[in-house]
């Protein structure tokens, strides 16, 4: 029984407040080895990785969801506090619990973690970013912090190689292997025990030398700047037009050289291939098609770079402040606007993010409007149509290209707000939602982060086009080639084919809006990713070229076939519709009800469908 | 001034609501009411005092307004215990305080550098 | 005559995959297990089984289709 006991791998919790540098530091302590997945029956992210030790054991760390106390308000935090009772299906308490403290921070985390205390499960608290903290002229008694405390304490800087080695040091599985007796106990904090924690606290604090952070005066200042009503949000305006302008202007040298390696590729290919099947499929399929959408990688690049660094730098939350008002006017808590923001990325994080507000009908209201935020995912259409219909001319200083994406982006977050103003009339008796959101110290994005946040974004864009878009194109190939046209018969192949059949028969829903039959095909795919339709456009087009130039340049094809009435059309079209079905499957799951899912494709098509067709009526 | 929603307790006596100070001023909190605004009924009002109790804001705890939103501070920006949070209006004005400069009722307070020397 | 061959291989295998990318997430983890139940039977398979499968059946459970990313919470940015 020992033996068996004795082999398995110490398994260690990482609790602490949010903002503390904890996942830092885990990443620190696990490297690559890494597996997320979901907790059971929740959308909460569990994410538990490995680390060998010299004797063989090893270590299983798990990076708990941070949380301010162990009495939850929200989903995460109760499961924060239920892996730490061992009370989840299928995982024990764990061996060890390593509380991360911000040293900056001490208070709040310090706090958190006499609370962590009383559990009685073995304990460690890692003294996290203590650079920082000397820095800012914050000098705590480590050792005697320990004593006071009972348990081990050391520091880390989770940000620098060899930061947590100390931690390390102290997780060595042997010395941990005997010391957890009772398991853990707790029951929901009463305002004598608060009272007792804050005493404790104070103690603490005092008797390590604990005094308020310096605060750098042009952090101060440019924080001030941040937060004043006025030029915050001035500054908040320029900081998302910058953001645009620079997705088009920093995009169009790289994207042209990708369009022009995949020419060349397309020409190589048609040259070298014997005639055939093969060759279309090469061509038409894959390079015209997964090679157009890979054409976007440049912007999607940069649109990243701007949220990642914006998320980094802890800008974010203040930009929460300054919209507080004017998202609780129509109706949404302001809880939302994280949630709100990430839909930008993608809607099915920021849907899931919702949990944060505990207004059910708020939570609703959020949902239902996150799909109107501009997702990565159409920025491959939206980049292909402004650059086919809009011409790159200036404005002043400004890129007419960038305004009018600027302008696309607006559309969806004003039609967002008007959608839940609408919805609000329908609510019963306002309940107050709290905000109580902490704004982390403003601090210069850190170019590693930066760097691996880009990289893992970049990863995942390529291995899509190379995967399902990719596997989409060669299907929608297929449908497009076959049945091939009977002998003697005029206008291009595809007309014969499966694809075309189809698309011919969209054409009459979609005549009224102006969507010609390839349109109407591309936008079929696209219902599994809003970026396939630019490649079923690319693959489409493609096919439809007569002869034997097989272009693979599918702008001028655009620009010089669709009037700006249609372009503008689809545009329209895709600023509401709800192209993704990932999207509804996860309301689906969040709301546990196929009601919603089916309200919000009901009515984004419909707005999509109006919206489209009053573009099309008015621009031609 | 709002006028204290709760007479019989000692701790509004002589204090502010959190909501009504001003950008840059710094005061030392005397307490936490359940406030008609926050309680919805069923209690959620105790979830936020215990919340606003958890983030630092105790009786002694000093703070300072960093930042006011227009229209009556709805947010405001409060500085508590070394770290920055964003508070609604209702939220605020749960939290009764004493302004830095007038005799305070709990002298203890947690950042000072005297009581490093004290011990 | 071969080019056809190649062709239908290589189209048959894309939808395949897209109907496996694409399938509710819930018929994929009933795949999954099936194929679990399966392959415990044949010893030959082991090592697929740990590589390829387990680490799936751990991850599946996610969330609608499989058609980006957007579930799979590897792609989700943790927060500072």
């Amino acid at each position: 029984m020992d033996a068996l006991v004795e082999s398995r791998p110490l398994r260690i919790a990482l609790v602490g407040v949010p903002n503390c540098g904890k996942t830092a530091l885990f990443n620190r302590l696990t490297g690559g080895r890494q597996k997320v997945a979901n907790y059971p029956g929740v959308t909460v992210e569990r994410r538990e990785g490995e680390r060998a030790t010299a004797d063989g054991r090893g270590l299983r760390v798990l990076d708990l969801p941070g949380t301010y106390s162990l009495n939850p308000t929200t989903l995460d935090e109760a499961i924060t506090r239920d892996v730490l009772l061992g009370r989840l299906a299928g995982s024990a308490a764990p061996d060890l619990v390593v509380c991360v403290v911000d040293a900056v921070h001490l208070p709040i985390g310090l706090r958190l973690a006499l609370e962590v205390k009383r559990l009685g499960l073995p304990m460690v608290l890692a003294l996290n970013r203590m650079d920082v903290a000397k820095r800012r002229g914050v000098g705590i008694d480590i050792a005697r912090l320990s004593t006071e405390l009972g348990v081990a304490v050391v520091p880390t800087v989770a940000v620098r190689r060899g930061g947590a080695d100390a931690l390390i040091e102290l997780l060595e599985p042997a010395r941990w292997s005997n010391t957890r007796s009772a398991p853990p106990v707790w029951r929901q904090t009463t305002a004598e025990d608060a009272e007792q924690m804050q005493g404790d606290l104070r103690g603490l604090l005092a008797v390590t030398g604990f005094s308020a952070p310096r605060i750098s005066p042009w952090i101060a200042r440019i924080d001030a700047l941040l937060l004043n009503p006025f030029a915050g949000l001035a500054i908040l305006l320029a900081v998302l037009f910058v953001m645009f302008q620079a997705v088009f202007s920093w995009a169009a040298a790289p994207m042209d050289w990708i369009k022009n390696g995949m020419a060349a590729l397309g020409a190589y290919t048609t040259a070298h291939l014997p005639h055939g099947p093969v060759a279309s499929l090469l061509s038409e399929g894959v390079i015209a098609g997964a090679g157009t959408v890979l054409v976007f990688l440049p912007q999607i690049v940069i649109l990243f770079f701007f949220i990642l660094a914006l998320e980094d730098s802890g800008y974010l939350p203040r930009a929460a402040y300054l919209l507080d008002r004017f998202m609780g006017s129509v109706g949404l808590s302001g809880r939302a606007f994280i949630p709100l923001l990430s839909s930008h990325a993608c809607a099915i994080p920021g849907i899931m993010a919702t949990r944060t507000i505990p207004n059910w009908r708020d939570r609703l209201t959020t949902i239902m409007i996150a799909p109107l935020m501009t997702c990565s995912a159409r920025l491959p259409v939206y980049g292909l149509l402004i650059a086919a219909l809009i011409p790159a001319r200036h404005i002043g200083p400004f890129n007419l290209q960038g305004l009018v994406i600027f302008g696309l982006y607006a559309a969806g977050i004003l039609s967002g707000l008007l959608v839940a103003l609408f919805l609000k009339q329908f609510g019963g008796k306002r309940q107050y939602s709290p905000l109580m959101l902490e704004l982390p110290d403003f601090q210069w994005p850190h170019a590693g982060n930066l760097l691996l946040g880009l990289w893992e974004r970049v990863k995942i864009f390529v291995s899509r086009v190379g995967g399902i878009i990719l596997a989409l194109m060669i299907v929608l190939w297929f449908l497009s080639t076959y049945p091939m046209p009977p002998p003697g018969a005029t206008g291009p192949a595809i007309q014969y084919s499966f694809a075309g059949k189809l698309g011919a028969l969209l054409q009459h829903v979609f005549a009224p809006i102006g969507f010609n039959w390839q349109i109407s095909i591309a936008l079929v795919p696209g219902l599994a990713a809003r970026e396939v339709a630019v490649g079923a456009l690319g693959t489409v087009y493609a096919m439809s070229a007569s002869g034997n130039d097989v272009s693979t340049q599918l702008e001028p094809v655009i620009a010089g076939s669709w009037s700006l009435a249609t372009g503008c059309s689809l545009l329209a079209w895709y600023v509401f519709a709800p192209q993704c079905l990932s999207t509804l499957a996860v309301v689906k799951r969040e709301t546990n009800s196929w009601r919603y899912p089916l309200i919000m494709a009901t009515y984004l098509f419909a707005l999509a469908y109006i919206a489209a067709f009053v573009t099309f009526r008015v621009m031609s | 001034m709002n006028p204290p929603l709760s007479t019989s307790d000692s701790v509004t006596n002589g204090s502010l609501a959190l909501a009504e100070l001003r950008r840059g001023q710094s005061a030392v909190v005397t307490g936490l009411i359940d406030t008609a605004a926050i309680d919805t009924g069923r209690g959620s009002g105790d979830s936020l005092i215990a919340r606003l109790r958890d983030i630092g804001f105790v009786p002694g705890a000093r703070c300072e307004v960093v930042a006011r939103m227009w229209l009556g501070g709805d947010p405001i920006a409060v500085r508590i215990g070394g770290s920055t949070f964003a508070l609604r209006r209702a939220e605020a004005a749960a939290v009764r305080v004493q302004l830095a400069r007038e005799p305070a009722i709990a002298t203890e307070a947690l950042t000072p550098r005297a009581s490093v020397a004290a011990a | 005559m071969s080019q056809q061959i190649l062709v239908a291989v290589v189209v048959t295998l894309a939808a395949t995959f897209c109907v496996w990318k694409l399938m509710p997430a819930r018929r994929r983890l009933q795949i999954l297990l099936a194929l679990d139940a399966w392959s415990e039977r044949r010893p030959g398979l082991a090592g697929w089984r740990t590589r390829w499968l387990k680490p799936r059946i751990t991850r599946a459970g996610g969330i609608g289709c499989d058609g980006c990313d957007a579930h799979d919470p590897r792609s989700h940015r943790p927060p500072r």
